[in-house]
């Protein structure tokens, strides 16, 4: 595929779920913790494991097998919660492993394939990459969330913007 | 821009902002009253202050104009121009084109022209622009600060400016100015030009004669901020000129409404927050403190930590203390708002405000105002009738819109009240059934309040047509959605004809509450103690069935519905089960609505700091936030009142 940009390097996080490795830009991501086990919340979306205490900050873990393919895996010792910036504010991806930040150029990125691109998060794959003869797949912390559920913020900024 | 410029940006924009709202309050008293000129020093006193500031941080374009506003109010003044609705409209113009010109050159920017308003205010000020007002017996004489009998003892006042201050003119002009409202200024060292370009080092003197005690002139010049001292000495001491009564009429006149002078510092907000987040920990740390020192039993430890206790609860009160701002400080621009509005309606409105000092947590003030703007604004349209309509129905051709706090324990209370058309709670039922919010056979199942909530649907608008005024309709859903994210709740009250009342509820604080730690057998939850009503001894607990529903009998043998923590949460199967033997009953007293709610166990009563829960959660019933406890841990915060069904 012919990159319009090519000598542009991105760096990404990646960390794996079951056998697959996935990336999250490196710019959203503020801190990487071991796995322990949130406070559950009652009544919460069954992929949100509960809250954690991130140094006074309330952050909600997503369990980021579950949101994606609607099943979750079993923590382990090497499980780690990447604390992301997201459209929801921080939040916490528990995923089975997080081991290195890579640099990629963006022409390594490829389209989805079709069996991804399928599923009800579609928009959160923003595509694959090439990594040292693995495959990478990119997401897009925002599209892993569900969308603001707020939608009179706009009115009510308008209605404020003319105090 | 250099660092210390840019500090002082800060300080100029709120004090400008002062400025700006003394001016517009002036502007609309002049207008309830024509006749009465006291405003008229105050207006231009306002203009002439923000000049000088202006002009201090380099805003030159700020400075001109509000000169040019100094210029015309100098003119009604001295009565070559009489008070007419025109000055007024003019002069809201100009202060509405002073904050779009000190937006605009407080970032630098030029893009703001505010040429047009700077020729109409010259234009307005030429002599014979319009006649000056015949000198009528009601008009307030015309003395300019020289007053016509000095009067009282000459004081040799010595003022010392704080030494970061870098606006030293200004506050030097405050001082002396301030000075001349009290009495005659006599002299100054050095002088008052020297002053004013700023060629003295901290201190100045100024020689005042006034019939004001020394004390009096301490405090009114202390008020000013950034003046670090001020020494009056009397050794100047003239003869007192006797006052007749006469004198004393006319000296009393000259008193104007003076600008805030209440003893503040300016602190950013964002120290505010900061403090605000580290008192939280605090809170937390000492809780921590507190487990250990009870699980060592070590007594010494035991003593400090109940002495760090009262520190930091007196800290934290302190602390919260400062947060608190009063109403009054969103409310006072809305009388603007309310004008402008009936004007271009061609409504006659009285607007009336109350309890504008009652305090509120400033994040909760702040976010309050966006709600209450469209209230106000559907309280005059289409709320208010117009003067025909009015008067066919019966009523005053001037209607009224009331905006009011009131504190009630540990909730505001916020109402806007208008004697307008009200809404007419079938119609709504109709329009809610034609959306298919609700279908036409339900009816009896509602209350008319329930109904009136329908408005606050998304999307649910009242309004017939949209006008420029209700314009989209900014609706009722979008300010009870506001509302409850801050914690509070929204309630309406109708009659057809005879207006409607809004009323918002919040807590008056949003960061440290006392709660009872209570739990499950696996997990610990914070319930605010604010609606605990008490904890049942376990044998007095009484359980009942009434309509095939848990209930407890209370000693005074009402009857209240039962609830299981466990169930409430999803950690057991069921949603009405019956109060276990082990279960500890709390009663909670939500606004006079009882619950008896089962616990597993009774864990302490501690404060917590309120965390906000993330927006993922949104939409969860019956939890209020989140904190962390002694141990690192976290507890979800029970809210009561949505607790329960």
């Amino acid at each position: 595929m012919e990159g319009t940009s090519s000598d542009a390097v991105r760096q990404v996080v990646l960390f794996t779920l079951g056998e697959e490795e996935f990336g999250l830009p490196v710019e959203r991501v503020t801190s990487i913790i071991r796995y322990e086990k949130p406070t559950p919340v009652p009544h919460a979306p069954d992929f949100v494991e509960g809250v954690i205490n991130l140094r006074g900050q309330i952050v909600p873990v997503v369990d980021l097998g579950r949101r994606l393919f609607g099943e979750g895996s079993s923590r382990s010792g090497s499980s780690r919660v990447i604390v992301t910036e997201t459209t929801a504010g921080l939040v916490g991806f528990a995923v089975d492993s997080a081991h290195e930040v890579a640099r990629m150029s963006a022409a390594a990125v490829m389209q989805t394939p079709e069996s991804l691109a399928s599923s009800e998060l579609a928009d959160a794959f923003e595509g694959v990459a090439d990594h040292e003869g693995r495959l990478v797949m990119l997401l897009v912390p925002d599209k892993l969330v569900p969308p603001a559920v707020f939608v009179s913020v706009t009115d009510a900024e308008e209605a404020s913007a003319d105090v | 821009m250099s660092d210390d410029m840019s500090a002082y940006r800060e300080v100029f924009l709120s004090e400008s902002a002062e400025y700006l709202q003394a001016i517009t309050d002036g502007l609309l008293s002049l207008e309830a009253d024509p006749h009465d000129l006291e405003p008229v020093e105050t207006i231009f006193r306002g203009a002439h202050s923000l000049k000088g500031m202006a002009a201090a941080m380099g805003y030159e374009r700020t400075a001109d104009l509000t000169h040019k506003m100094e210029s015309l109010m100098d003119t009604v003044r001295k009565r070559e121009r009489a008070v007419d609705a025109g000055l007024i409209d003019l002069m809201l113009r100009a202060v509405d084109a002073v904050r779009e010109l000190i937006s605009d050159e407080s970032e630098g920017g030029s893009r703001y022209d505010a040429s047009a308003i700077v020729a109409d205010l010259v234009a307005s000020a030429e002599p014979g622009a319009r006649q000056a007002a015949p000198a009528d017996e009601g008009a307030l004489s015309s003395e300019p600060e020289r007053g016509p009998e000095p009067e009282g003892a000459v004081y040799r006042v010595t003022v010392t400016i704080d030494e970061t201050s870098v606006l030293k003119a200004v506050r030097a002009y405050m001082a002396i100015k301030r000075l001349g409202h009290m009495g005659s200024v006599l002299d100054t060292e050095p002088s008052a030009r020297d002053i004013e370009d700023e060629r003295f080092d901290r201190s100045f003197v100024v020689v005042v004669q006034t019939a004001e005690p020394p004390d009096a002139i301490e405090r009114a010049l202390l008020g000013i901020s950034e003046i670090a001292s001020v020494n009056v000495e009397s050794d100047v001491a003239r003869p007192t000129v006797a006052r007749d009564e006469e004198g004393r009429e006319s000296r009393s006149r000259r008193i104007v409404p003076k600008l805030a002078e209440t003893q503040t510092v300016r602190v950013s907000i964002g120290h505010l927050d900061a403090m605000v987040n580290l008192v939280g920990e605090l809170v937390i740390l000492r809780a921590r403190l507190e487990r250990i020192a009870r699980d060592r039993d070590d007594h010494e430890l035991v003593e400090a930590v109940s002495g760090l206790q009262q520190v930091t609860s007196e800290l934290q009160h302190e602390v919260m203390q400062t947060r608190m701002v009063p109403v009054g400080n969103i409310f006072n621009r809305f009388p603007r708002m309310v004008r402008d509005l009936a004007r271009d309606l061609g409504k006659q409105v009285d607007f009336e405000m109350a309890g504008l000092d009652i305090e509120l947590d400033r994040t909760a003030l702040a976010e309050l105002g966006p709600p209450i703007v469209p209230l106000r604004r559907n309280a005059g349209d289409p709320g208010i009738e117009s003067v025909e309509e009015r008067v066919a129905a019966g009523k005053p051709p001037r209607g009224w819109i009331r905006l009011s706090a009131e504190r009630e324990r540990d909730q505001v209370r916020v109402t806007v009240a208008d004697d307008g058309r009200g809404i007419d709670v079938e119609r709504i039922w109709e329009k809610a059934c034609a959306r298919g919010l609700v279908s036409a056979s339900d009816r009896e199942a509602y209350t008319d309040e329930d109904v009136l909530m329908l408005t606050c649907t998304p999307g649910f608008s009242t309004a017939e047509r949209a006008t420029k005024v209700s314009g989209r309709g900014v609706g009722m859903d979008v300010v009870k959605g506001k509302i409850e994210y801050l914690g509070g709740t929204v309630s309406l009250k109708t009659e057809v004809g005879a207006g409607l009342e809004v009323t918002l509820s919040l807590p008056l604080t949003l960061a440290i509450v006392p709660a009872l730690l209570v739990g499950t057998a696996n997990q610990t939850f914070a319930l605010p103690l604010s609606a605990v009503a008490e904890v049942l001894p376990t044998d007095e607990v009484r359980v009942t069935t009434v309509d095939r529903s848990p209930c407890v009998v209370l000693r005074d043998g009402s009857v209240v519905p039962a609830w299981r923590l466990d169930q409430l949460v999803g950690e057991s199967d069921g949603r009405r089960g019956r109060p276990r033997k082990k279960d500890h009953v709390v009663l909670v007293d939500v606004a006079g609505t009882r619950n008896a709610l089962a616990v597993q166990r009774l864990v302490s009563r501690q404060e917590v700091v309120i965390k906000p829960l993330s927006p993922l959660f949104r939409g969860i019933k019956g939890l209020g936030g989140a904190t962390v406890l002694g141990d690192g841990s976290v507890a979800l915060i029970l809210d009561p009142r949505t607790l329960f069904g």
